[in-house]
């Protein structure tokens, strides 16, 4: 149980750190030397941010999906009907996070892509967890 | 021959060596010489079309990390000392009122001018001299705006509160606001950051007139209270960049009811805001907040894309609350403006570089009959 919440909750920050990535290189685009690409602040700063505010979001997804599944697996008796109904609360949650209000000056934290994006890895890297701990 | 050693090492140890730091040519030059008015001297005729080009494209030698000296300033600032016509020599608190100052001077009772001085080395110093000047204040006139470091596009952002004539408290005007805009007497209340004025006292070596300091310390996580954990981490992660203590320089305009300040030396912005009080044509009273800024450094500019631009939103959101609440009597009846975002195009200057010449605001009339709706937070 331990390694699934894990491995969920570090989904969701890798996601968010890459995220972030991707908002740098972005950013980094306009500039005619690539030497900034190997400064290490352009890339600490971006793991900071990109992890920091997606452990809430990550672990919103991977306790929601630890208690759903077993519950629902509890209540069907059926792993499949499980697997597919948690998938289905994943992804309503974040569809909720993605067109959640996004101002126009809204910083990359606050964009529901980010958001929806640790979400989603998390969720769906915990629900493949406990797929795979019921195959075995 | 050991009296003698003992001699020399007593007489070396006479005279240690004194450490002069703020006492420059450059210091005194920034109270004895006139003002240098800014010139813009045309480009040389020698540089060619694609040359002059390359030399107002924005910043592309980048600075990563942010550019400026920080203010650590840990100076014991004595008090000044004067001797009265009474006889006796007393401590005078450089935050004396001035109309006080003013009193005790047309009734003669006030301190003999020449014999206030400031205790420091030897017997001290008058402190109508640099050298009897409050040391933290002298420190601070030696930090420079910081206009090169300028990164990114300028963004001009606006927040306000207005209030309907009917809701202000008693005896409350522009002129009440823009006292208590002056020295941020309301900024720190339940806010996410603080900040210290630092202005000479009436009897001190004044700056020019209407220029003051200010220095803004953010709250981190390492503040025990447990409010605001979410914009205290967002504080303390900033930290790896910036300092905890950044410093800029007002400049006032009480004709106006208008207070400017320029960002020094390692802000993490580059640029100016005000802060401005008045009326509106249909009598509601308008306190708002402008600001035109870029960042200082590469990091900076991508930080605050990422998250730290909603801190300063915050940060002047609840100070607006604070002038909102004590304006209105406490009722907190007065409307709340959402903030507006403006990006300016890639490579103009920033329209405020001269902070003493930033338009004073026009309000305008209103387009339709309709008084704008109160909101209670």
């Amino acid at each position: 149980m331990f390694l699934t919440f894990a491995s969920g909750l570090l989904a969701g920050v890798l996601s968010g750190i890459l995220f972030a990535f991707a908002f740098t290189w972005d950013a980094i685009g306009e500039f005619e030397s690539g030497s900034v690409l190997l400064t290490a602040m352009t890339w600490i700063v971006p793991t900071i941010y990109g992890s920091v505010f997606a452990v809430g979001y990550a672990f919103l997804a991977t306790s929601g999906v630890t208690i759903i599944f077993p519950l629902v697996s509890w209540i069907t008796r059926q792993p499949t009907v499980a697997h597919a109904l948690t998938t289905c609360f994943v992804l309503s949650a974040v569809f909720y996070l993605w067109q959640s209000p996004t101002t126009p000056h809204a910083t990359m934290i606050e964009f529901g892509s980010y958001k929806g994006c640790c979400f989603l890895s998390a969720g769906l890297v915990t629900q493949t967890s406990f797929w795979n701990s019921g195959k075995s | 021959m050991k009296r003698q050693g003992k001699g020399r090492h007593n007489f070396s140890g006479l005279r240690p060596r004194r450490k002069l730091r703020f006492e420059t040519l450059e210091s005194r030059e920034l109270f004895y010489a006139p003002p240098m008015p800014s010139i813009d001297l045309p480009p040389p005729p020698s540089l060619s079309p694609p040359v002059l080009e390359k030399l107002n494209r924005p910043h592309h030698d980048l600075n990563l990390l942010p550019q400026g000296s920080p203010f650590n300033s840990t100076r014991y600032t004595p008090n000044p000392i004067g001797l009265f016509p009474n006889g006796s020599t007393q401590v005078i608190s450089p935050e004396i009122s001035p109309r006080v100052v003013e009193l005790l001077e047309q009734n003669e009772a006030g301190p003999v001018k020449s014999t206030i001085h400031r205790t420091g080395v030897g017997l001290g110093a008058p402190i109508d001299t640099l050298a009897g000047m409050d040391p933290k204040i002298r420190e601070l006139t030696t930090m420079k705006e910081n206009w090169g470091e300028a990164y990114g596009e300028v963004t001009r952002c606006l927040q306000r509160i207005e209030i309907a004539p009917e809701n202000l408290g008693s005896n409350v005007n522009t002129d009440t606001i823009y006292e208590w805009l002056e020295d941020f007497r309301l900024f720190n209340k339940n806010n996410i950051a603080t900040t210290e004025v630092y202005k000479p006292g009436p009897l001190d070596f004044p700056l020019p007139e209407e220029e003051s300091y200010a220095v803004f310390t953010v709250h981190t996580l390492d503040i025990s209270d447990r409010d605001d954990p979410y914009w205290k981490m967002l504080n303390t992660l900033q930290l790896i960049i910036n300092d905890k203590d950044i410093v800029v320089k007002l400049y006032g305009n009480p004709e106006h009811h208008q207070l400017a300040a320029v960002t020094l030396e390692n802000h993490m912005l580059v640029g100016v805001r005000v802060w401005r009080t008045y009326e509106t044509h249909a009598g509601w009273l308008r306190i708002e907040t402008e600001a035109h800024e870029q960042r200082n450094g590469f990091i900076n500019n991508l930080a605050a894309e990422m998250a730290a631009r909603s801190v300063m939103e915050e940060v002047w959101r609840r100070y607006l609350i604070n002038l909102g609440n004590a304006a209105t009597g406490g009722t907190g009846r007065y409307a709340k403006r959402p903030a507006q975002w403006f990006h300016y195009p890639k490579g103009q200057e920033n329209p405020w570089r001269n902070p003493k010449s930033i338009p004073t605001p026009i309000p305008i009339p209103p387009s339709f009959d309709f008084r704008s709706p109160q909101t209670t937070p």
